[in-house]
């Protein structure tokens, strides 16, 4: 009766087949409602989590969910893409799995931002850029291949497909020692290095745009979203680090403050390594070096 | 009390009689005959993730099955892996791995690869299709891919007795129901059918009623799972502890956060 053995399935599959088996909700659920370990709730998003929690049947959340923000569901077409399957939802927007169609057909991780963006100017912004981009060829570094806006429009991203643990969690579950954390690190280091090297900063370098997977028993880094920022940070009159409904766009925590400032605009290389100093202060001591919640009630602003 | 209100709150007798280390105790003082039927009792269980974990150290496919027979076989007749067990101490499962760790290291010791296959086999493995783990799963590390092939196991043979059962009940069409709408979405990563296209197919009256008839052999899903996970575990209270353990094998896919 089954077509497929079950010993084929790939690990997430799995685990959504052991929660039918547990009664739990589908894990993709929890995928959803997942947010940044360093990345304090607000209360809307508890709220929306503990709803979800109310929805046991996949279909069901993820059309609750797709309404609740007016975004596309599983199943659509976008562009090219065909979306699979709901990744999870981050500060920026919703992100896919999709089915890239025609000549080349692969999985894709497509990301939908949020209402709110100046379509024209991000795809414009992430087309200046496009060049350099594709001078990113570093085993550490996801590609992202293409740009677009949706037919409501919005701007999206579609990025190769990463799997992986983001590198705060990957160090704790593999209880990785010190020198094997630094040994990660400079990974990471010679990754983002290459692309400064090619003129591309990332702008929003923190452990959940930094996935760890292991290859031949080694762990692998890969970052994602390069260019991404970039595209959709806004201008200087209309740049806020709070989106309509005071939810928080991005992750103070690791900006430069020359970033974090709402004054600054000069962004350069210096920034991403302020970032990786902020990461490697987490990776060595297990906490941000500054507490969160004091930190995003104004400290970044008080001294630029 | 018909089949369906059967419940087993507070554990069976023969899920307890027959937990995995009730077998390893059982093997301390069983006669070569009992020996014999319990280890392939645990074989039957366990082989293929043992399989899965010795390709993923490396291993070629008649390598990983010589040592996999040959892990069994010590188990047996090298008493001394079964007596180290201590059931206090941990999950069966981690026993296993350890056993099989020490093994591995006192074959390479021996290095005598004839030692490897036992004569007599329990279970003639060559005969048997070694599972083909997914892209995914075998690129994981050996513990992880061990873990997988364990997950994938149990719920392969979890879900053969639902069917089965299924079957000899009279209630093929819930299973047929039960997988078009629950598994093969999850199994082929399609849109589940709706419950109205489930009512036309199978000619059923309303969508209620297809509702309950799934939700039937999910449950008997759901009560199968327990009893063969009770089945590793020492007592009820350790369930808990193992299906989060369990649960644990599975890390986030992480590049949803933006």
């Amino acid at each position: 009766m089954r077509k497929k053995p079950i010993f084929s399935l790939d690990p997430d599959q799995l685990e959504r087949l052991l929660s039918v088996g547990t009664g739990d909700p589908d894990p993709t659920e929890e995928q959803e409602q997942q947010t940044d370990v360093n990345k304090p709730e607000t209360d809307r998003e508890g709220a929306a989590r503990r709803g979800q929690h109310l929805h046991r049947e996949r279909d069901l959340s993820a059309n609750a969910t797709a309404s609740l923000v007016g975004m596309e569901r599983p199943g659509s077409q976008i562009g090219r893409y065909k979306l699979l399957r709901v990744l999870g939802e981050g500060g920026m927007g919703m992100v896919y799995l999709a089915e890239q169609e025609g000549q080349i057909r692969r999985k894709v991780a497509l990301k939908v931002i949020k209402p709110g963006m100046d379509s024209k100017r991000v795809i414009a912004r992430f087309e200046t850029e496009r060049q350099a981009l594709a001078l990113l060829d570093h085993p550490g570094i996801a590609q992202v291949y293409d740009a677009g806006t949706t037919e409501t429009g919005r701007p999206y991203f579609v990025m190769e497909h990463v799997r992986g643990l983001p590198i705060t969690g990957y160090c704790d579950r593999h209880k990785l020692t010190v020198e094997e954390r630094l040994r990660l690190f400079q990974q990471v280091c010679l990754a983002v290095h290459h692309a400064h090297q090619k003129g591309i900063i990332h702008r929003d370098i923190k452990p959940s745009n930094i996935l760890v997977s292991a290859e031949n028993d080694q762990p692998a880094p890969k970052i994602i979203d390069f260019g991404v920022a970039k595209a959709i940070s806004q201008p200087l009159t209309e740049r806020t680090l709070f989106t309509e409904d005071s939810q928080l766009l991005g992750t103070p925590e690791y900006m430069s403050p020359e970033q974090a400032d709402m004054a600054g605009e000069d962004i350069d290389t210096r920034s991403d390594i302020y970032s990786l100093g902020v990461l490697l202060y987490v990776l060595l001591a297990g906490i941000l070096p500054y507490d969160s919640q004091t930190f995003r009630g104004g400290w970044f602003r008080a001294y630029p | 009390m018909g089949r369906d209100d059967y419940t087993d709150m507070g554990g069976t007798e023969e899920a307890f009689l027959t937990t995995h280390w009730s077998i390893v105790e059982g093997l301390a003082s069983a006669d070569e005959g009992s020996s014999r039927a319990l280890i392939e009792s645990l074989l039957d269980h366990y082989w293929k993730p043992v399989y899965c974990y010795l390709r993923r150290k490396g291993h070629t496919n008649e390598e990983a099955k010589d040592l996999t027979q040959g892990f069994f076989h010590e188990v047996v007749l090298e008493r001394h892996l079964v007596e180290k067990a201590d059931p206090e101490k941990g999950r069966f499962r981690s026993f296993l791995l350890m056993a099989l760790n020490r093994y591995l290291a006192n074959v390479r010791k021996r290095d005598e690869r004839q030692r490897r296959t036992p004569r007599g086999k329990l279970v003639p493995l060559h005969m048997v299709e070694p599972p083909e783990l997914s892209q995914m799963a075998a690129q994981a590390n050996p513990d992880d891919c061990f873990n997988y092939a364990w997950v994938s196991s149990l719920l392969e043979r979890v879900l053969e007795e639902v069917e089965r059962d299924c079957h000899r009940e009279g209630k093929a069409v819930h299973w047929h129901l039960f997988y078009d709408r629950v598994l093969a979405p999850i199994m082929d990563r399609t849109d589940a059918l709706s419950l109205k296209e489930i009512c036309t197919k199978y000619g059923i009256e309303d969508e209620p009623k297809a509702s309950n008839m799934i939700v039937t052999v999910k449950r008997r899903f759901q009560r199968l799972l327990r009893e063969h996970l009770r089945k590793s575990v020492m007592s009820d209270d350790l369930l808990a502890d193992e299906l989060e353990e369990i649960k644990r094998f599975f890390p986030k896919i992480a590049q949803e956060n933006g």
